[in-house]
């Protein structure tokens, strides 16, 4: 240590500097520069091959407005963002009220719903793009089957219902998590209210309408704020599933982008100027969000600004509170319908519809076992078959031979436990200060690391190669692992400052009365009472590396090392003339497994460590 | 300008100048420690070949690391941008355009880091295009030869010839419909990978042009009738439904192989992901020129990949010496059988007519060195993007065709 000890005033304000470093450190580190990089693009011109060709003013800006599709494609956004966001809200209420009750369906509709979280997006969405093919689809046949429709609809094809198509993708993805926080919201409401409220008389209908949804009120604007980020930088889906198509049917400005960058217009500063806007819309997404998911007041002054965003803030929630209740007023008479339907929901035929649901989230992986198991020729049998001609188990053999499977596996098991680590060593800290040091810019600190999740990936990605470049660190481990952590922080900062801030600051107290350091607290007190936080943050940590992509590409793909990491490496079996569907399901289905089972272990304490202390 | 101009300026204004123009590397000075190749992957074959070559080159150059990148096709458009806007150039490129990066002074010719044996060995019709000013700077790495295949049973059952005119295409169509099973009677590849092949065999078939005469001509009205011709063909069900958004891995195919499409655009030869599903099928396929209108001479459309060597300090040597492993016969000719395509020198083409397994006629031969282009022109990478995400539209019912050639030509003068 040093010397001289600082006093007063500076020694209380330096107080979390150790604490939140690292975090800003790597936050800025990773993040910032190829975001300053992107924007520097965005103002120079860059040439078809990728050289840059001088300062280009705002000509990228013009020309990205004077696209013909640029309407179109804002319009699509907008809808995307719209109708994915407010569809996955109501069946993922619907969802958590189905299994915030008891019984065996409910287990079962838990575990369906782990499945599709824990697995690569690029995997489900390789999937779901198999299962709406027209005439080999496994949709198509069931529908067939089931009478219900008399044809083969080209599903993803047809520009008149391939955006629709993606769309459903999008809702099916983003259920899953969704309606994990709002069954988190749920738990916490208090018994002893629902219990009042019987005993008053009221009917499950207006139990559910008045005490319950008001409760987790928050909660609901979290999950959909946190949707809204999600969908709208939402790349993976789209991309899989419609990206070979002809035209724009399906884009929204994430996918547009990659195709000024890489495919249609080859221009990589005309993208950037669009990652750009693309920033700075969602910035304005997270003023609103600060002022919303922040679970405390503000310590720090209200300034004119801050304040007239919490006015904005007040007058849309008031609306949409309104709304809520005018709605609410309209389906009165219905109640005489639903609330039988609800009382029965509570009881066998919860578990059955529960049940239901169960199955619908776990088919897509039913159908990717069945495939892996086929024979090229019957993958794109017409119509689909059910269950395979003949069992290729020898797939499962011969994919370790097609590819150096199982070195993929050690590699990426090797950076998904090293980042997990790191991310838990510099977030529990930063949290903790977050959470009991009263600084100064607190709030800021938040909203920087929060700032991380709005960025695009694409539109980082060649400033990242460049800093790799400049740091020499292109296939080296501690590089990939540095930038997972980075990228993964925010969510583990947040979560874990939500769980801490739910320990009484009374015990910290007198903890310090009894001689611990903040430190000693940190690790004796806090630390054994946030279990379920901690476990919650290391499972996702763990899943967002091992499903990460994009970045492992670009500054970690050195086969002659052999470090490649399994997302990656599974992508061979995409060539220019095949795709071999059952290798890739089989690696796929190899690698949801250890994810799965991950998941299922810490499910009970999931939900709690989810959205503890976020909804006092 | 020269580089004592570069160092003078500061950091950032150095970006941006030494951009504008090249600055030439000394690449004769020592020897580089470290090669990388970047190629595309063909298939699951291509990174064992690659890495055969290798080990061998480093039997001699033991100190020398090869790094070796396969990628896909959709990431290595992205990757290659991101190395050379980094100048982080590949020793070694395999993708289809070469002219931009010649034209930014970035790449050797081919007589400095090849053989001349090599380069004479080269089949004329496709080292003639990897010219450009005269100089051969996209060496020709290997090539499909693009035909129409069917279903020799479903047109007997149809009761059918194999047509060679648009009208007999029509009619034929007439015909396969009645078959029982939903049958394609072409099925038509126009999504945006691979749909520049079925665009530009259209195109030729239908007597157009897309550059003649020092012109762009996209747009011209014998390639609006025949882009027409498609939708209307589309329209009438006698393709598969929405052909702007089927590709040929993952839609035509695979509807050929299960029997459900009389006629289909596909390269000639052994190609694994078109051949193996269609041998398993036991189906009976003849391949052949495709239907042409406006007495257009029937043709097949050649599609070269080529490989680009990247001027670096004292890595000449080293790409010689892996790229004459390359080249050499016998190790070319197992490429070429790998992926199903075929090798473009005499030497080793004569090695695949020779080998059983292949089954390749002087007919096949003779057929490759009649086949014709796209343009080798500097305009055709934007057309080609262009072309590659929008000719689908063109056969969208109702869409209007000239509209959508029109944007393709305009990036093609834009360049």
């Amino acid at each position: 240590m040093t010397t001289r000890r600082p006093t007063g005033r500076l020694r209380d304000a330096l107080a979390p500097v150790p604490w939140i470093a690292p975090t800003i450190i790597l936050v800025l580190g990773v993040i910032a520069f190829p975001a300053g990089y992107a924007v520097y693009l965005s103002f120079v011109g860059v040439n078809r091959i990728g050289q840059i060709t001088g300062f280009a003013g705002f000509d990228n800006y013009v020309r990205l407005f004077r696209e013909p599709m640029f309407g179109h494609i804002i319009l699509n956004t907008g809808t995307w963002l719209v109708v994915v966001v407010a569809v996955t809200m109501v069946c993922s209420i619907a969802i958590a009220a189905l299994l915030s009750g008891r019984g065996w369906g409910r287990r079962v509709l838990r575990f369906a719903l782990i499945v599709p979280w824990a697995a690569a997006l690029v995997m489900t969405s390789l999937v779901w793009r198999f299962i709406l093919e027209g005439r080999s689809g496994m949709l198509n046949r069931v529908l067939n089957d089931l009478g219900l429709i008399d044809g083969y609809p080209d599903w993803f094809r047809d520009p008149t219902t391939a955006f629709g198509a993606v769309m459903v993708v999008g809702i099916i993805t983003s259920i899953p998590f969704t309606s994990f926080v709002l069954l988190g919201g749920l738990m916490t409401v208090p018994n002893e209210l629902v219990e009042a409220a019987r005993v008053d008389g009221a009917s499950s209908w207006a139990i559910w309408w008045r005490v319950k949804l008001p409760a987790i009120r928050s909660t609901i604007f979290v999950a959909m704020v946190l949707n809204l980020l999600h969908v709208f930088n939402a790349f993976t889906v789209i991309w899989v599933i419609t990206g070979a198509g002809a035209g724009n049917f399906a884009d929204t400005t994430i996918t547009w982008m990659y195709k000024i960058a890489f495919v249609t217009q080859l221009d990589t500063s005309e993208a950037a100027a669009l990652g750009v806007l693309n920033v700075i819309f969602l910035v304005a997404l997270i003023l609103v969000y600060l002022r919303v998911a922040q679970p405390t007041e503000s310590d720090a002054p209200s300034t004119p600004v801050a304040s007239r965003i919490r006015d904005v803030v007040g007058v849309v929630d008031d609306l949409l509170v309104r709304a809520g209740l005018r709605i609410g007023r309209t389906l009165r008479p219905l109640r005489q319908f639903i609330a039988p339907l609800a009382r029965r929901a509570a009881g066998p035929a919860g578990n059955v519809v529960a049940l239901f649901l169960g199955a619908f989230f776990l088919a897509p992986y039913l159908v990717m076992f069945l495939a892996s198991l086929k024979t090229t020729n019957e993958l794109w049998s017409m119509p689909a078959t059910y269950l395979p001609g003949e069992w290729r188990w020898s797939n499962y053999v011969d994919v370790f031979t097609k590819i150096p499977l199982a070195d993929y596996f050690r590699v990426s098991l090797t950076v998904a436990l090293a980042s997990t680590a790191l991310i838990l060593l510099v977030a529990i800290p930063a949290a903790y200060a977050a959470s009991r040091l009263r600084f100064r810019g607190r709030t800021a600190f938040l909203g920087l690391i929060l700032v991380t999740q709005m960025f695009p990936g694409i539109a980082l990605i060649i400033g990242l190669y460049q800093e790799a470049l400049l740091l020499d660190a292109i296939g080296e481990y501690w590089f990939i692992i540095v930038i997972d952590t980075s990228f993964n922080l925010a969510f583990a900062v947040w979560i874990l400052f939500a769980n801490i801030s739910a320990v009484p600051v009374e015990l910290d107290e007198a903890a310090r009365l009894d001689g611990l350091g903040r430190f000693g607290v940190l690790i004796r007190v806090v630390l054994p009472l946030i279990g379920g936080g901690l476990v919650t943050v290391a499972i996702f940590s763990f899943i967002g590396v091992w499903n990460e992509f994009m970045l492992a590409l670009t500054v970690f793909n050195d086969p002659a090392q052999n470090r490649v990491v399994l997302t990656v490496g599974i992508q061979k079996f995409v060539g220019v003339f095949e795709t071999n569907y059952q290798y890739l399901f089989a690696a796929s289905l190899m690698a949801i497994i250890p994810a799965v089972i991950l998941f299922a272990l810490i499910e009970r304490r999931l939900v709690g460590g989810l959205t503890a202390g976020s909804l006092k | 300008m020269k580089r004592t101009t570069a160092a003078l300026a500061g950091i950032g204004a150095a970006t941006l100048v030494l951009a504008g123009c090249t600055a030439e590397p000394d690449t004769s000075a020592g020897t580089a420690e470290e090669i990388s190749i970047v190629v595309a992957q063909y298939s699951t074959g291509t990174e064992g070949y690659w890495k055969e070559i290798i080990a061998d080159f480093n039997k001699q150059y033991p100190d020398v690391k090869v790094d070796l990148q396969v990628l896909d096709w959709g990431n290595l458009n992205p990757t290659v941008n991101t190395l050379i806007q980094t100048k982080q150039y590949p020793d070694i490129l395999n993708i289809t355009n070469y002219q931009d990066y010649a034209s930014a002074g970035l790449l050797y010719r081919a007589d400095e880091v090849l053989s001349k044996d090599v380069i004479d060995d080269l089949l004329p019709a496709f080292k003639a295009n990897g010219e450009m000013d005269g100089e051969l700077y996209g060496i020709p790495f290997i090539a499909s030869a693009n035909v129409m295949y069917y279903n020799v049973d479903l047109l007997e059952q149809a009761g059918v010839e194999v047509p060679t005119t648009f009208d007999e295409l029509l009619a034929a169509c007439d015909a396969v419909k009645k078959l029982p099973g939903d049958v394609a009677t072409y099925a038509l590849s126009l999504g945006a990978t691979g749909g520049t092949g079925t665009a530009a065999a259209w195109v030729f078939a239908g007597g157009g042009e897309l550059y003649e005469d020092g012109q762009w001509t996209i747009d011209s009205d014998t390639n609006v009738d025949t882009f027409q011709y498609l939708q209307d063909l589309a329209a009438a069900g006698c393709t598969q439904p929405n052909p702007g958004q089927t590709n040929t891995g993952d839609g035509t195919w695979p509807l050929f192989a299960q029997g459900k499409a009389a006629m289909v655009y596909a390269p000639l030869g052994n190609v694994p992901g078109f051949m193996d599903p269609v041998r398993d099928a036991g189906l009976k396929v003849e391949a052949t020129t495709h239907p042409t209108n406006n007495g257009a001479k029937p043709s097949i459309l050649g599609i070269q990949d080529n490989l680009m060597a990247f001027k670096k300090p004292g890595n000449q040597k080293l790409v010689q010496e892996l790229l004459g492993r390359f080249y050499a016969a016998d190790q070319y000719a197992a490429i070429a059988k790998t992926e199903g395509l075929f090798p473009l020198t005499q030497s080793a083409l004569a090695v695949s007519l020779a080998d059983p397994d292949l089954g390749l006629t002087q007919d096949d031969v003779d057929l490759l060195n009649s086949a014709r282009f796209y343009p080798n022109q500097p305009g055709w990478a934007a057309a080609n993007a262009r072309l590659k995400s929008d000719i689908g539209l063109a056969v969208v019912p109702g869409a209007d065709v000239k509209q959508v050639l029109t944007a393709i030509q305009d990036a093609a003068v834009a360049g």
